[in-house]
Parts: structure tokens; sequence; C-alpha cells
């Protein structure tokens, strides 16, 4: 019965920390693909060699501080740490997504942000030949930025499960998707329900944050992995709540061009 | 010398706005839930429900905090202010 229990957990853990990685990494890549295809407007070639050095930076830092931190740290230790880093993105992205559903915040749309830096980036002179910088650095600071924060996740949450091959696994397939539906849609990336990806996202890394100071303080959770579904549940109802008992009477605001409000 | 501490105060930034930004409700919050995770490790029960209870105090307190930020904004007719923080 309890080699079941343990199986179960160990299941629903796995399954858990795949989704919450998958989409995290989608939402971020969405963000991320709406920079380089504006940058593309200016220069396709030096939008995708921004991207390709965003990606070798990200490539370099993950194997050189957070591999090796992964390795090194006493594995409490290093959940308590990452239980912290989750529990501060994933309670930040749950507030906004909250404020968002209950029409407090204006939506995060990707064609006003797409429109906004084309506008931009018209406004300056293309070179005639060689690398266009702004479309260099766009693209860079797009992919370097949203990446970052992928990297995080897929460490911490992929380390302190010991699935750091499934996580980063789960995160490329994300980007797969992500620039499959890029090349399709083009610019009809404001399609992706990027607030119900982030409300799901921000519950999952609480959960896994809440669930991980525990154990590497010592808690025991009852039925160990099996905490988790339970964490969820809480935190989904409480959301649930929080966002109806602020809902505008009036409706949801209007979605303006708030870039990364 | 001036150069690798400009580069290490503006990674410094870069890593407390990314983190923190204008929320440090959150980062307290955790602060708190860390500090009681440890002090109640062996009342295991007291801890596996007061963990999610901080936790939530923490989302609520800062849904609360810019529910009414926004409501001064649109009090006043200022500008929207973009949030700093993670998405």
């Amino acid at each position: 019965m309890s080699l079941l229990l343990a199986t179960t957990g160990s299941a629903t853990s796995t399954a858990a920390v795949l989704v919450a990685v998958f989409g995290a990494s989608a939402v971020e890549m969405v963000e991320a693909l709406t920079l380089v295809v504006a940058a593309g407007t200016r220069s396709w070639r030096s939008a995708f060699e921004g991207t390709g050095a965003a990606l070798a930076l990200l490539a370099v830092l993950t194997a050189s501080v957070g591999l090796p931190l992964a390795h090194y740290l006493p594995i409490d230790a290093l959940r308590v740490a990452v239980g912290a880093l989750l529990s501060l993105m994933g309670i930040s992205w749950l507030r906004k997504a909250i404020l968002r559903s209950a029409g407090r915040l204006a939506k995060h749309d990707e064609d006003a942000i797409y429109a906004r830096t084309v506008s931009e980036l018209g406004a300056a002179a293309v070179p005639p030949k060689g690398r266009d910088a702004l479309a260099f650095m766009v693209a860079f600071k797009g992919v370097m930025l949203e990446g970052f924060e992928v990297v995080l996740i897929v460490i911490s949450l992929g380390s302190s499960s010991h699935r750091l091959g499934p996580a980063a696994l789960a995160a490329a397939a994300a980007a797969v998707v992500v620039a499959a539906l890029g090349i399709v849609a083009a610019r009809q990336l404001s399609e992706v329900p990027e607030n119900t990806l982030k409300t799901v996202v921000g519950i999952m890394l609480t959960s896994f944050g809440t669930f991980w100071i525990g154990e590497g303080a010592g808690v025991r959770w009852p039925g160990s992995d099996l905490s988790l579904p339970l964490l969820i549940g809480f935190y989904v109802l409480v959301t649930g709540a929080m966002v109806l008992a602020l809902r505008h009477p009036s409706g949801e605001r209007e979605t303006t061009p708030a870039g990364r409000a | 010398m001036a150069g690798p501490r400009r580069a290490l105060a503006s990674s410094a930034q870069f890593i407390w706005d990314f983190l923190v930004g204008d929320t440090p409700e959150v980062l307290v919050t955790v602060a708190v839930m860390v500090a009681i995770a440890f002090s109640l490790r062996s009342h295991q029960v007291a801890s596996v429900i007061v963990l999610p209870l901080i936790c939530l105090s923490g989302l609520v307190f800062g849904v609360w905090r810019a529910s009414g930020r926004r409501q001064v904004l649109e009090a006043t007719g200022a500008p929207d202010a973009p949030e700093e923080g993670g998405d």
C-alpha cells in the first residue's frame, strides 16, 4: 500500500513538474517570440543571430552556475532556496494573473507590444549591409530576459525533484510548440490564452514553493508528494475566490497596450 | 576597478527588480514562510497548515495593495505606472 502511494505520489509530482515547466516556458517564449518577430521585420538574419547569441549565453549560464549549484549544494538547503525562489515567482505571477482576471490590471497584449516595437524599430535607419545592431539587440534582450526566467524554473523544479532531464525536455517541447505556432500564426500570438496559462503556472509554482520550503526545513508533508495536489487544489480555490471577490460588476476593463504591466 | 563594481551593482539591481520589483510584500511573505518552516518543523500538523496560510496572506495583501493603488490612480486621474518584477 505504501509502495502504491509512493508510486502514485511520484507520478503526480512528475506530471505537475512537467506541466509547470511547459506552461511557464510557453508563456515566456510567446513573449520572446513577439520581440524576435518584431526585430525580424528589420532584419531576419540579425534577429536570428541575436536569438542564437542569447540562447548560447543562457546555456553557458545554466551549465556554469545552475548545474554545479544543483550538484554540490546539500539537498535540503537547495530545496529551501528553490522553494523560496519558486514562491517569489509564483506569488508574483498569481498576483498579476488575479488582478488581470478580475479586470483590475490591463491584460498583456502581444499584438500591441508587437505593433509598438515595430513602430519604434521603424523609426531608426536600417544599415544598407551587414548586421543590423538594433534588430540583434532587441532579439537578444527579449530572448535573454524571458529565457532567464525559463532557466530558473527548469533548474529549480528539475533539480529539486531530481527530474532535470524531463524538465529540460518539457521546456524544449514548449519552445518547439511556440516556434511552430509562430511560423503558422505569424503575428496572431495574442490568441494564446496567456493569462490562463499564467494563472495555472502561478498556482503550480506557488504550490511547489510552499512544498519545498517545508520539505527543506524538515517538515514531513502527509502523504509526501501526494500533498502537492492538495496544495494545488487549495491555491486553485483561493485564486477563484479572489477573482470573484475582486471582479468589477461592470465587467472587465479595456485592454490597453501596457507592455509588461 | 569601477567597471567590475558597476557591473556587479547593475547585476544586483537587475536581480532585485526581477525577483522583487515594487512588491516587497512578496519577499517578506517568503522570508516569513522560511522562518516559520524552520521554527515549526517539530510541529508537523501546525506547519503544514500554517505555511499555505502565510502564503495566502501574502498573496491577499499583495492583491489588496495593488487594487488600492489602482483605485488611488483612478481617483487622481494619474497615468498607470508600469509594474516591475516577474511576469
